[in-house]
């Protein structure tokens, strides 16, 4: 059994003479969640599309579990366009996707009903889907990529139009999806819930690969600390040693703010600050994995 | 397989329930019943012959016996009346409830005139007389020159053996074999224009609402376009069989002896050549569906794609006078006009059993190609969308690699 389930070497794809994917090259591994990032119109739908097999990169390989090509009855996928059928009825709508799948009948229909209790729509199982608000189908879609218990499982753009609660429960499941060893590639938008979920993320930007690696890696990579204190008095300036090596420097009151760059430890950002001043709350965080992903797309702009 | 299978179902049932398509099942036959019932309704008031009540003044010495045995021959009855009742025409036609009085004059063979009286424009039905009237009288005039009766049966039988004679190659009513495959090809249009619109307007929805993404990383999209086109042509057989039904309906009431030379292995084989015929159209109708960029521009072409199996109708003088001549045979192997021409061939000939099979042959190679070219076209249409595509785009897809 081979560590990963999905391997991507060195893919390329263009559209007219516009290429749009760039040389990529990355896995996903047996059972982690693996963040797919970048900005609109950087190629991650495309790099789906071409593991889903909608499309073929002009070069390149896309290895499936040492197969060459994908077995599409193993994977889930959930497009980011979604679209449904809007006259046919909920049930009967899961259990023809199913059943495309490859399951029988009796099954498709059985896991609909479990799923459908889960998602708080069994009620629905009869209705046309197109009396669902955008809400429930989204939820009958993420039925629809995991009802038949995928090895693979794409998500693209998962939380897109979720509300808060909604976006918590599609996050559970996903955790709970993996936990029962189904390996997750995700697209998303929202860096908060990436960086609860992944593992390891992949970024490209402008069809080339631009972050890739362990999620502590790539923020120990970043090489800034986000520095939060708070003093016990107002201060309106403060003077701190070593300032080539600080910006973003921010006092509002009692709080003040700053990014370093380096590796600094608490006892040495406290050395840095003024003698006289009394820090009631220190906090020091490698950034979040919205301020990489912003300044590593800066970066590429420049 | 199964998938094919799957996707067929689906569509299917999507299709049987679709309102459009339920509307056009069950009200069209409807509306032809009505037409149906107007026309026979229109030609039995027409047609006259048994309906007239027809009286004949025979001045002649030899047409009464003559006039009784072909009269009895077509089951047809008219009253023998004496001359007087010439003298007061009107009277007798009004009083004697006579629609119609046959004069027959006693120079007849010498002038070749009977005279014909009659109440109402509908009672004016000559053609019947006419012809039974022209037998007696050549009849009559051969005997008198002196030929024996075997003869002249002879001579006479020879005109009716051409009548009979055609009559056994069509195997039914000369109508049916003439009207049938024209029918059946009015049928073919409507049936194949309406599924062929949701069809096609079933492509492009899961088009742009991009349904195609999850059915595509399901199955390969040669699966999902046989399953399509298969249903939709099934979906168009069993919207005919509901209107052939309805309208054995309507014959049995009216004609029942026809209804036997309906239900004939010709019918069968030319519902099987509307099958390929839908094959095609729906092959056409889902590159179309594929390049299109929203179901308006669609559905304009669609129309247009519906005529080309129905182009052979534009030879059916040619198929229908020599159905075993170069133009029909030509057109036969034209897969595209193969099922049409061959309809109209069955319905006056009887085609050799190895052209039937070598055509069907043909057609199921042809539709297949067809279908997989539409697949290839479809998978990588389906993706660019927002956009029409022109011909050399088309082409330049067909080409590609990327399938």
């Amino acid at each position: 059994m081979s560590d990963y389930i999905l391997k991507v070497e060195a893919i390329n794809k263009s559209f007219r003479q516009h290429q749009v994917v760039k040389n990529i090259s990355f896995e996903v591994r047996r059972g982690e969640i693996l963040g797919l990032l970048g900005p609109n119109g950087a190629g991650k739908t495309t790099v789906i599309r071409m593991i889903m097999g909608i499309f073929q990169p002009d070069s390149g390989r896309i290895h499936f579990d040492r197969e060459y090509i994908i077995d599409k009855k193993k994977v889930g996928y959930l497009p980011e366009e979604r679209g449904t059928y809007d006259e046919t009825r909920v049930l009967e709508t899961i259990v023809y996707f199913a059943r495309l799948k490859g399951l029988t009948k009796a099954e498709a229909v059985e896991r609909a009903m479990l799923w459908l209790e889960r998602m708080g729509l069994k009620d629905y199982a009869r209705n046309k889907i197109e009396e669902l608000s955008k809400g429930m189908q989204q939820k009958i879609q993420f039925i629809i990529s995991v009802i038949h218990k995928p090895t693979l499982l794409v998500l693209d753009e998962v939380f897109s139009g979720l509300d808060p609660v909604n976006q918590n429960l599609f996050k559970d499941l996903i955790r709970e999806l993996a936990a029962e060893g189904i390996t997750i590639l995700l697209s998303s938008h929202q860096m908060n819930l990436v960086e609860e979920l992944c593992d390891r993320i992949f970024m490209i930007n402008k069809g080339e690969r631009v972050l890739y690696g362990k999620l502590d890696e790539i923020k120990d990579k970043a090489g800034i600390r986000i520095v939060n204190l708070k003093t016990r008095k107002k201060i309106s300036n403060i003077s701190l040693a070593e300032d080539n090596r600080i910006s973003n420097l921010q006092i509002n009151g009692r709080s003040v703010s700053f990014h370093v760059l380096g590796d600094y430890s608490p006892d040495s950002i406290i050395n840095m600050l003024p003698e006289g001043i009394v820090i009631d709350e220190l906090s020091i965080m490698r950034p979040p994995l919205h301020d990489i992903f912003v300044a590593t797309v800066n970066r590429g702009v420049q | 397989m199964s998938d094919i299978f799957r996707v067929a179902q689906w569509e299917f049932v999507k299709g049987i329930k679709n309102k459009g398509f339920l509307f056009l099942t069950f009200v069209f036959p409807i509306i032809m019943v009505i037409i149906v019932a107007i026309i026979s309704f229109a030609a039995i008031r027409g047609s006259g012959g048994q309906d007239l009540n027809l009286a004949i003044v025979d001045e002649t010495s030899f047409m009464t016996g003559m006039l009784e045995d072909s009269f009895a021959q077509y089951e047809y009855e008219a009253d023998f009346i004496s001359a007087s009742a010439l003298d007061e025409i009107e009277k007798v036609l009004q009083e004697e409830e006579y629609d119609c009085i046959l004069h027959i004059p006693e120079d007849v063979l010498e002038t070749n005139q009977v005279y014909y009286y009659f109440k109402e424009l509908s009672s004016l039905e000559t053609d019947f007389i006419r012809n039974i009237l022209s037998d007696i009288l050549i009849n009559q005039r051969l005997v008198e020159r002196g030929y024996s009766p075997l003869e002249i049966r002879e001579l006479t039988a020879n005109v009716r053996v051409i009548s009979r004679h055609i009559k056994e190659v069509e195997g039914g009513g000369f109508s049916f074999g003439i009207l049938m495959p024209y029918f059946l090809a009015l049928l073919m249009i409507l049936a194949v224009f309406f599924s062929g619109s949701i069809l096609l307007q079933s492509i492009i929805k899961e088009k742009t609402n991009r349904i195609v993404e999850i059915i595509l990383s399901s199955i390969p999209a040669k699966a999902l376009m046989f399953g399509k086109i298969i249903a939709y042509a099934l979906l168009s057989i069993v919207q005919i069989l509901i209107w052939v039904l309805a309208g054995s309906l309507v014959i049995l009431y009216f004609e029942p002896k026809t209804l036997e030379s309906l239900y004939s292995t010709k019918t069968f084989l030319m519902l099987l050549y509307v099958f390929f015929a839908f094959l095609l159209v729906a092959s056409l109708n889902a590159i179309l569906g594929s390049s299109a960029k929203d179901a308006q521009s669609g559905s304009q072409a669609t129309g247009l794609l519906v005529l080309i199996p129905v182009i052979p109708i534009y030879f059916a003088t040619s198929i229908i006078q020599e159905p075993n001549g170069t133009i029909s045979k030509v057109l036969s192997y034209i897969p595209f006009f193969t099922p049409t021409t061959m309809m109209l061939r069955l319905g006056v000939s009887a085609p050799s059993g190895k052209e039937i099979l070598l055509t069907i042959v043909i057609l199921l190679v042809f539709s297949y190609l067809l279908i997989l070219l539409s697949a290839k076209l479809f998978r990588i249409g389906m993706l660019m969308y927002g956009k029409n595509v022109n011909l050399r785009e088309l082409i330049k897809w067909a080409r590609s690699k990327d399938y």
